[in-house]
């Protein structure tokens, strides 16, 4: 049993390096970004194996499948401007130059204190783990990853939704805040049109399961969020026009309603407790609220992030492989 | 012990059945009939291996979830492939050398949407 697992872990592993090296050597940009996607969906597997399924999630969602849209977003719109005329393709311009040795340089140094962090904290592996499960009846929730992300350490969470919030405001000073308009909205597919009608609604029903397991089991605002940015994503690629415009009302509530909901969580405790310290009687479903608002949040967030990319490569010449 | 071998059969044969889709992705002649390969044969490679979980769990929550990753799989799996296959024609992926059909081509179509 235990050889088992320790093969299929050093496949994995062989696999992990060999893929990361392929995608940074990858001459072809765009072949490197294909590799980097299956490179998120085998670390996603990796997760996996060290019991962490929420993260597993997380970054097969997002690692994998929303980083690689807006990669493949953004490479057509640095083609596009290259004229793809000539070998249509990027040169990858990492490797054979000095910034390949520093790079090279940063990793070993960073290799180095990792292993050296490891070696240090060997027998006390279970870092601050034990201290989370002796206090999990503190936290409204059975599920430990989502007590420690919406309870003990909601701080980080809180400013990694501002975070996101920030990111979006980028897109949108850089598009100017034009209207999407998906420029393959003239060419449409019967069959994708009646997939998304099919599908749209059967993933905003899973992520909303998703935030309510979150409490037990494996789930969270983070993975559902990141299921109805697909969705948006989805959506978009199937030329529908979303009211992405930031000067709309619902947009700003569903972008900014995450934080603003964490805020006024953490302000509403504060008569009688520190900053987002919740009751306990109450620590369910006050989290339960903060997670819908952040699901709904970060789903616009990450549907605006690719529409951004989509926007920008839509510019003047509509000429798709006409 | 039945129930073993039932795991076994459903799990051997997704198995089998995945590694026809990635031998067909190596030997196929082009990009159409390489993706048929491996969504064909993975879309019922990676059912069968859902099956052979759910006999394996016979819970009502693992069996719950399996149909609805067998739904998901078969719904979204030959789409993703239909819209490959469309953008790839579309940008002017070569067909294979030897082949005899060509439906989009024959009825006269630049535009192969509006043939539904």
């Amino acid at each position: 049993m235990m050889l088992d697992g320790l093969s299929f872990d050093l496949v994995l592993s062989i696999a992990l390096i060999a893929l990361a090296t392929a995608a940074l050597r990858a001459r072809d940009l765009f072949k490197g970004i294909v590799i980097f996607m299956l490179f998120g969906l085998l670390v996603a597997i990796a997760w996996v194996r060290v019991h962490a399924p929420d993260l597993a999630l997380a970054e097969a969602a997002i690692g994998s499948g929303i980083t690689g849209a807006l990669f493949l977003g953004a490479l057509s719109r640095i083609e596009r401007k290259k004229q793809r005329a000539a070998s249509g393709r990027l040169e990858n311009p990492v490797g054979g130059s000095t910034a390949g040795a520093w790079a090279v340089l940063l990793t070993l140094v960073l290799t180095g204190q990792l292993a050296l962090a490891v070696w240090r904290g060997w027998g006390y592996s279970d870092g601050l783990a034990g201290d989370v499960l002796s206090r999990m009846d503190e936290s409204g929730v059975s599920n430990p990853v989502t007590a420690v992300i919406l309870n003990f350490r909601a701080y980080d969470t809180l400013l990694e939704i501002g975070v996101l919030l920030l990111a979006v405001l980028g897109v949108y000073v850089v598009g100017e805040g034009q209207t999407v308009r998906d420029r393959r909205s003239t060419r449409r597919s019967e069959v994708l049109e009646t997939f998304v009608h099919l599908l749209t609604p059967a993933v905003v029903l899973t992520a909303g399961y998703l935030v309510w397991v979150g409490y037990k089991e494996p789930g969270g605002a983070f993975q559902a969020g990141a299921l109805l940015g697909g969705a948006g994503v989805v959506l978009l690629l199937s030329g529908r026009e979303l009211p992405l415009h930031s000067a709309r009302a619902v947009v700003r509530i569903a972008l900014g309603g995450g934080l603003l909901a964490f805020l006024l969580a953490g302000l509403a405790v504060m008569q009688d407790r520190a900053f987002l310290e919740y009751p306990r009687a109450s620590a369910k479903y006050i989290m339960l609220m903060i997670e819908l608002a952040c699901t709904v949040s970060i789903g616009a967030v990450l549907t605006i992030l690719f529409a951004g990319c989509a926007n920008l490569l839509a510019t003047p010449s509509e000429e798709e492989g006409s | 012990m039945i129930r073993e071998l039932l795991v076994a059969f459903f799990l051997l044969s997704g198995g089998a059945l995945s590694l026809v889709a990635a031998a067909g992705v190596i030997r196929m002649p082009d990009l159409f009939t390489r993706m048929h390969a491996a969504t064909k044969t993975g879309t019922v490679g990676v059912s069968a291996i859902t099956i052979g979980m759910i006999i394996h769990f016979s819970e009502v929550t693992v069996t719950s979830r399996g149909i609805l990753v067998i739904a998901f799989f078969l719904l979204t799996a030959p789409v993703a492939a239909h819209m490959i296959g469309r953008a790839a024609y579309r940008s002017g992926v070569q067909l294979w050398i030897l082949t005899r059909i060509d439906e989009w081509k024959s009825h006269g179509k630049n535009e192969p949407d509006e043939e539904a």
